[in-house]
């Protein structure tokens, strides 16, 4: 197996200068993704699982440790520059949460083809690959060219995740994909985060629902609610 | 398709007004919270302010007013000199211009030909004296185009492309609402096809459907054309929609630069941090 993504010693906090305080969120976390499998993030809440999601991301900036996505180029994203870390998410990283955030007034084919076009790939290609992703998560198709806005939580969930598989992204960050679907839904996600593991993806992902990290994880890792830390500000 | 270096590179742009001390930039800035020299009473808008701007890329400034931000986009369309620094222009033919340097004649042909500029204010960035057709040719005509159907077409191609309906070519501005004001600007800019895209606060004090327009066009024109944009707001709604990297100025610096997701969600200056929770 090939890892994907090492993170080592990865620490956040939060410095509020306002306020004259800091807000540990991630200690010292470390943990590997491997091609084709899933870590789970588990944890109670306020443990930094989402943050580390968003440090992997680079939303957030650590204060300390590497987050290395091996490759062509290998790169530390941690310390990367902005540039390297746009062309990251261009090409190689899919984050999905639970909320969808795309581009107002645009349609559901067109959000969920974005990233597809912004690789450059003609309109018309990019389009039914995106059709094809939302066909896979059952998205009725009379959905498919008004804008997610109007959607159901489970429809925006699904439209999100739909986006965030069309680049067949190497790493895939999950961040409670599941959280607001009914049964059918929720079954026709995990369908879709199995074939993609089997295609080759890696996969890290936090589920409110231990059964879904029981069936798809293959490696748990356990963060903790950071102690109280002295105040550096 | 992707070139490998910047379309632009700004390395300590500097432009105080007055005349100036060896201590100007050293008694001003952030830390000291002021923008105006005590030794000399010379104003510094900006200083040792560094970025680059990449191909096809959207670059939001940010800032209170008074910051600078609208002083970066002045010295790099050549509205005004900077006073120290040097920034370089590099068209995509090759040819790299330092535009500390350049003269007159080649400071008429970047304006007229590579960059465009779209103001506030549609007075600045329009000729209401002529129709919004004649906008458009003029750019065209100081690009050195000569052929009336060739103008002609072009100007109704770019009214298209901005959504002004094609019957108001022959109306002068003046008789447009703002957003379309706006509209014809961005045509106008767009006209010779720059290499550069300055944008100043062009959603302010336009109603929430007239902006949602604008910023729509402004996107697809990145889509459709490439071209790189350097976008000075005071909104974060704006540059989170369009730049894809931001700095923040405070008192003529750039007190933090990143990623635009992660200045407004983990903002790490105090300025910018105030900044992102004042927003509603």
């Amino acid at each position: 197996m090939s890892i994907v993504l090492s993170v080592t010693g990865l620490s956040k906090s939060f410095t509020l200068h306002h306020q004259g305080k800091s807000i540990p969120s991630v200690h010292d976390a470390t943990f590997t993704v491997e091609a084709g499998q899933l870590t789970a993030l588990v944890g109670p809440s306020g443990a930094g699982k989402s943050t580390v999601l968003k440090c992997v991301y680079r939303t957030y900036l650590p204060q300390a440790g590497s987050m290395v996505l091996h490759g062509d180029p290998t790169v530390d994203l941690a310390t990367c520059d902005e540039h390297a870390a746009l062309r990251v998410r261009r090409r190689d990283l899919a984050y999905v949460t639970q909320f969808l955030h795309c581009l107002p007034r645009q349609g559901t084919v067109d959000v969920v083809a974005a990233p597809l076009a912004a690789l450059g790939i003609a309109r018309d290609e990019a389009r039914a690959a995106a059709r094809q992703r939302l066909r896979e998560l059952d998205l009725p198709e009379r959905l498919w060219d008004v804008p997610p806005a109007t959607f159901s939580g489970g429809e925006r969930q699904r439209v999100n995740l739909a986006r965030g598989l069309v680049l067949q992204p190497r790493l895939l960050m999950l961040d409670e994909p599941t959280a607001s679907l009914d049964q059918r839904s929720a079954e026709l996600v995990v369908a879709a985060i199995r074939a993609a593991k089997t295609s080759g993806v890696a996969v890290l992902a936090i589920f409110h629902d231990p059964v879904l990290v029981e069936a798809l994880a293959d490696q748990v890792v356990t963060l903790k609610r950071p102690t109280e830390l002295p105040c550096a500000a | 398709m992707v070139r490998e270096t910047p379309v632009l590179t700004a390395s300590g742009l500097t432009r105080i007004y007055g005349r100036g001390c060896s201590d100007c930039v050293r008694l001003t800035g952030d830390a000291q919270g002021r923008n105006i020299c005590p030794a000399c009473g010379s104003v510094v808008a900006l200083a040792e302010v560094s970025f680059e701007l990449w191909p096809g890329e959207i670059l939001g400034v940010m800032g209170e007013s008074g910051s600078g931000k609208s002083s970066v986009v002045k010295l790099l369309h050549l509205d005004d000199r900077m006073t120290a620094g040097s920034a370089t222009f590099r068209e995509s033919d090759g040819r790299s211009h330092e535009l500390a340097q350049v003269d007159e004649v080649e400071i008429r042909r970047l304006r007229d030909t590579r960059f465009g500029m779209v103001h506030q204010n549609p007075h600045l960035g329009l000729n209401f004296g002529v129709s919004a057709g004649g906008n458009i040719a003029e750019r065209l005509l100081c690009g050195g185009e000569r052929r009336f159907a060739v103008i002609r077409e072009t100007a109704l191609g770019l009214l298209d492309r901005t959504e002004v309906p094609r019957g108001r070519i022959d109306h002068q501005p003046g008789q447009f609402s703002g957003g379309m004001q706006q509209r014809l600007q961005i045509a106008r800019a767009l006209a010779p096809r720059p290499e550069l895209l300055f944008l100043d606060e062009v959603t302010t004090g336009l109603d929430l459907s007239v902006q949602a327009r604008i910023l729509d066009l402004i996107l697809e024109i990145q889509r459709e054309l490439g071209v790189a944009m350097i976008v000075v707001t005071h909104d974060l709604g704006v540059v989170r929609l369009l730049a894809s990297r931001t700095i923040v100025l405070r008192h003529g610096r750039v007190v933090e630069a990143g990623l635009t997701d992660q200045i407004l969600e983990d903002p790490q200056h105090a300025y910018t941090q105030q900044l992102v929770m004042s927003a509603l």
